[in-house]
């Protein structure tokens, strides 16, 4: 199974109503190595019930618990919208396994946005000293395209 | 519940990017997973016809 991405469309509501800001908030990527089903309703990623079906990697092998920040965040404007930033890395200290990983706002203290997840298809492992590097498309890491 | 392994397929240069949706391994070691983007599309409606 290939790697697929999607949007959380209740990324429109949070920017729009101030919630989240994808340009001037630390953006973070999270790691979880247990299945998760993704919703299209679930909109935070500290609370039900995105919270209670979505096991975030514990701190070990490389991993801090919360996820890596993304750098460089940057919005291109036109017919269709897109949104991105630099690629998440993680060096793995022993082995680091993950299935799948989400982007979020972690700025907010409580109710913290989410904004898009990966599925990688199956189990990705990283040896000792090896790194995991999740490299966004070139399109960006979202797009809203209004025709 | 622990998952098969994704599909990896071996590079054959460190510096080898994925194909989005692919995953790859460098002879380093290193894993490079190639996102798709995720996208939303909005149509705008079209005006119903009609006369007033």
């Amino acid at each position: 199974m290939a790697v697929t991405a999607n949007m959380y469309p209740m990324v429109l509501t949070t920017t729009w109503n101030k919630e989240a800001n994808l340009n001037s908030d630390a953006i973070k990527c999270a790691l979880t190595n247990t299945a998760y089903t993704y919703a299209a309703t679930h909109k935070y990623f500290d609370a039900a019930p995105f919270n209670a079906a979505f096991t975030e990697l514990a701190t070990a092998n490389g991993y801090t618990a919360g996820g890596v920040a993304l750098t460089s965040p940057a919005t291109t404007s036109a017919q269709t919208t897109s949104w991105t930033a630099g690629n998440a890395v993680w060096t793995s200290t022993g082995t680091l396994s993950a299935v799948a990983a989400v982007v979020y706002d972690s700025s907010p203290a409580s109710n913290k946005p989410l904004v898009s997840f990966v599925q990688f298809g199956g189990t990705v492992t990283a040896p000792s000293g090896a790194t995991i590097t999740i490299a966004w498309n070139a399109s960006g890491i979202i797009t809203v395209a209004v025709t | 519940m622990t998952l098969d392994p994704a599909p990896v397929r071996a590079a054959e240069t460190d510096d080898e990017q994925p194909e989005p949706g692919e995953i790859i391994q460098t002879p380093n070691g290193n894993i490079v997973i190639g996102v798709p983007t995720a996208t939303a599309d909005a149509e705008s409606p079209v005006p119903s016809g009609g006369s007033s």
